[in-house]
């Protein structure tokens, strides 16, 4: 059985659209299911979503530096795409993408990694290109969330329960964006590692983490 | 008080083996065991779950599962503190009802696929990833290839035939070429029931997206088949469906009523995309099943292929 007394009960969620309000749907998905004392943990591209940063490819129009610049990433990695690669310009500017590039060459010269995204800003490796999960946004590219740490405090208000956003991915590296407390993103850590968001038509943005003290079936 | 009531938290769906035998299981969770009913409400249809003392938490949109059996799953809060739950089915099928405690708490649903391999017995199947070797067929915008995607579709497909006893024959396995004269007398030697080639829609126009079926003219039921798979295909993938149509070239299979499948556009941005996520073959591959399902079952040509069989 589970060896730490966490508890991940995933939500299943409507679509969730620009038109909500990630902290009103919290509230209202965990009501009788988060205490004091739980985590709520949401998925970084719903909160994203619901600020209005999902973006259709077909809106964006890449310029030639984005055209030329989206071959050198991982091809399966974000920014692969002309598009992608002209949202990222648009948030940090070209000089830091740049940048970035340039000690991107020069760590690949001397063997290191992850230069790019540590000069032109790490919240560029929280957009998700077209990467074909959960429908209808499968047709769009999602910009990492705006200020998460705001959106945690709100929901630990409102809920009483401790609130996290976090970045799961299929190689179980749980990226914890904003914790309503350290504690509540140390348990956040530890318990989604097996992706309780899932991914495509599972639609469970949002996971409960549930501490229990005693095993469930007594506890129930 | 609201504080003693089940929470329900999710719903889900999935095929698994069951004491050795394949079955659907449908997974209710909750926050709180569930305090359940249930009783076969329209037989071989409907199958109602009633929960007193229980919220519905989640949302309460209908669920696509689409597996063969289970068509879709409706769930509605009733006010009063009663949840009730439709399991809409499409066959009569033995089903039991089970409850595994946890955090969340588990009230499980297993109904039989026994019945399926019985429906595709003997039934031989001539699976053909089209293109190969130095012919890539299409290209998307990124990277992937469809002579490639092509052999992940056939897997997809071969997982979900296999344990239904339908033999599968794929024209290839690995990166090669083959010419097309050789996939087809490949089928014909192999006396298919049925042939399916796979491939992805290409075009320079990089809007172009959704789902074809081209089917073999020659062959009566082949069209009916296409028009099922199609249908199907739809509801599994949701892509945007540009239609069916004859495909001359299929002709030379004679009268093996075959089709040529075509889920995406390799060379669309969003579908290369979708081509990247492994549960999106899973997808493709039981649309095309519950086509070739429902052609057995419903068509007199189906029907004339299982007697000839059974003959
Ligand atoms: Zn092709």
């Amino acid at each position: 059985m589970n060896i730490t007394p966490y508890y991940p009960v995933p939500i299943r969620t409507h679509v969730i659209s620009a038109e909500d309000d990630i902290v009103e749907l919290a509230g209202r998905y965990t009501e009788g299911v988060a205490e004091p004392g739980d985590v709520i943990a949401l998925a970084e591209s719903v909160v994203a979503i619901t600020q209005q940063r999902a973006v259709l490819p077909q809106d964006v129009r890449p310029g030639l530096l984005a055209r030329f610049l989206c071959r050198f990433p991982g091809k399966h990695g974000s920014l692969a795409t002309p598009p992608a690669m002209q949202l990222a310009i648009r948030e940090v500017g070209t000089i830091r993408i740049l940048l970035g590039c340039a000690a991107a060459a020069t760590g690949r010269l001397v063997g290191k990694r992850g230069l790019f995204y540590r000069v032109a800003g790490q919240e560029l490796a929280l957009i998700d290109d077209v990467a074909g999960t959960m429908w209808p946004y499968e047709k769009h590219i999602i910009l990492g969330p705006r200020k998460p740490d705001q959106i945690v405090d709100r929901i630990r208000r409102a809920t009483g329960a401790d609130a996290v956003i976090a970045d799961v991915n299929d190689i179980k590296c749980v990226d914890i964006l904003a914790a309503s407390n350290p504690e509540s993103g140390r348990i956040a850590r530890e318990s989604l590692r097996d992706n309780p968001f899932g991914n495509d038509d599972q639609q469970t943005p949002i996971v409960v983490i549930k501490v229990l003290a005693e095993t469930p079936d007594r506890a129930a | 008080m609201t504080g003693q009531l089940s929470r329900i938290t999710n719903l889900w769906s999935k095929i698994t083996v069951h004491s050795g035998h394949h079955v659907s299981r449908v997974v209710i969770e909750s926050v709180r065991p569930l305090d359940c009913r249930a009783e076969e409400t329209s037989p071989g249809r409907q199958i109602t779950l009633t929960a007193r003392h229980a919220r519905a938490n989640m949302d309460c949109q209908a669920i696509d599962v689409y597996d063969g059996l289970v068509e879709q799953v409706e769930i509605a809060d009733d006010g009063n503190d009663q949840v009730t739950i439709r399991i809409n089915i499409n066959h009569a099928v033995p089903w039991q009802m089970k409850s595994e405690p946890g955090m969340p708490g588990r009230t499980v649903l297993i109904l039989s696929r026994a019945h399926l391999p019985a429906i595709f017995q003997s039934i031989i199947l001539v699976l053909d990833p089209g293109h190969g070797g130095t012919d890539s067929g299409g290209r998307g915008p990124v990277d992937l290839l469809e002579k490639n995607v092509v052999l992940s579709m056939a897997a997809a497909l071969e997982k979900v035939f296999t344990p239904l006893n339908v033999q599968i024959h794929c024209t290839r396995r690995e990166d090669r070429e083959l010419p097309v004269r050789d996939r087809y007398d490949f089928a014909s030697r192999r006396k298919a029931h049925f042939y399916i080639g796979l491939h992805t829609h290409h075009s320079r126009d990089e809007n172009a997206a959704g789902l074809a079926v081209y089917y073999n003219p020659a062959a009566p039921g082949s069209q009916l088949l296409a028009r099922l798979a199609a249908e199907e295909l739809v509801r599994k993938i949701k892509r945007p469906f540009r239609g069916i149509s004859p495909d001359r070239q299929l002709s030379p299979l004679g009268g093996i009523p075959g089709i040529t499948v075509e889920p995406v556009a390799i060379s669309n941005w969003v579908e290369e995309g979708l081509l990247r996520n492994p549960t999106f073959y899973d997808k493709i591959a039981l649309g095309v099943f519950n086509g070739l399902r429902r052609y057995i079952i419903e068509s007199p040509y189906g029907n004339n292929a299982r007697r000839k069989q059974k003959n």
